[in-house]
């Protein structure tokens, strides 16, 4: 079973192109109130919920808790990656790149502690201006995340349907970030492994 | 003096490995080959630069325009950067597409066996 984390909620395109593919979505988006995560998750089971958010709060962060299957924070400056990784209850940084150093060492190790995983998204290899600059970050990145052993994945992050890709191709990415095969195929493979830690137990997803 | 019908072809063993990997480019409306290896090829550039696409001595084998789907061969240590290459690819000409790398062989005939 393979894992993706995408921000479009096209049931059907997903619920299409994961059918062939034992891929289950992890859909992420800023739901409006805990009551609307609720209703996304009951309403389409074949994928697992994750609220988005823009601002790290504990409070907003207790009240998804239950009714989100996990949370993820978006970064970019060295306030809002620190702010992620020391704030527990949030699974995934996401969009840690942003201008000047804005993740180092001693992130890595709170990271670690609260078991937040650093994810990179290949849509950001399409959104970027500067494709340098974050492939030198996220090199950067994968050094320090397998030096402390902190879970580092790859997902397509897919804005519209035209952006999924096969996650299993995703485990190429380790050419573009100067990591050898087996590193590279963890990033991709570890997902399950995460999963099954933060959940306590084996994610069943229910054919909908 | 009898002219050689042919030239000396390089031995097989300076030619290097070589992997062919098949994939498959998703769109609405039928590819031309000759678009599609442009497009494989302006995206190992902007990616690997042109050292790295002469190094990987990318050759399109053929391509289906009814099924979709591609062969291409490169060399062996070039198979994971194509593949990033191939699923970096948004676009093909005008037409929008959704690649994917369906399998890889070291033989041609291994992966028109298992079409």
């Amino acid at each position: 079973m393979y894992y993706d984390l995408v921000f479009t909620h096209d049931a059907d395109h997903l619920r299409d192109f994961a059918a062939k593919r034992k891929i289950t979505y992890i859909v992420t988006q800023s739901f409006a109130n805990p009551v609307a995560c609720q209703t996304f998750a009951q309403a389409n089971k074949k994928f697992l919920a994750c609220h988005l958010l823009n601002k790290v709060e504990p409070r907003e962060i207790q009240s998804y808790s239950n009714k989100a299957d996990f949370v993820a924070a978006n970064g970019g400056t060295l306030e809002k990656n620190f702010a992620a990784v020391t704030t527990k209850g949030v699974d995934f940084l996401l969009h840690s790149f942003g201008s000047g150093v804005t993740f180092d060492a001693a992130m890595a190790n709170r990271a670690k502690e609260n078991k937040t995983a650093i994810v990179f998204l290949l849509s950001e290899l399409w959104e970027t201006k500067n494709p340098v600059a974050l492939l030198k970050h996220y090199r950067q990145l994968a050094i320090i995340c397998k030096k402390k052993k902190v879970p580092f994945l790859v997902a397509t992050g897919a804005t519209d349907e035209t952006q999924l890709r096969n996650p299993l191709n995703l485990s190429s990415m380790g050419a573009l970030l100067d990591a050898p095969e087996p590193t590279a195929i963890l990033w991709v493979k570890s997902w399950e492994k995460f999963i099954e830690v933060k959940t306590k137990k084996s994610v069943t997803v229910v054919d909908a | 003096m009898v002219q050689k019908k042919t030239k000396n072809p390089l031995p097989s063993s300076y030619r290097g490995k070589k992997r062919y990997i098949q994939f498959q480019l998703a769109s609405d409306k039928p590819l031309l080959d000759v678009v599609v290896f442009n497009a494989l090829q302006d995206a190992f550039a902007h990616w690997f630069g042109q050292a790295g696409l002469a190094h990987a001595k990318l050759h399109l084998i053929g391509f289906d325009s009814r099924k979709k789907m591609g062969i291409v061969r490169v060399h062996y240590l070039d198979v994971f950067r194509f593949k990033i290459a191939l699923i970096l690819i948004q676009r093909v000409g005008n037409q929008v597409v959704m690649p994917e790398v369906t399998k890889t062989s070291g033989s041609l005939a291994k992966l028109m066996a298992s079409k």
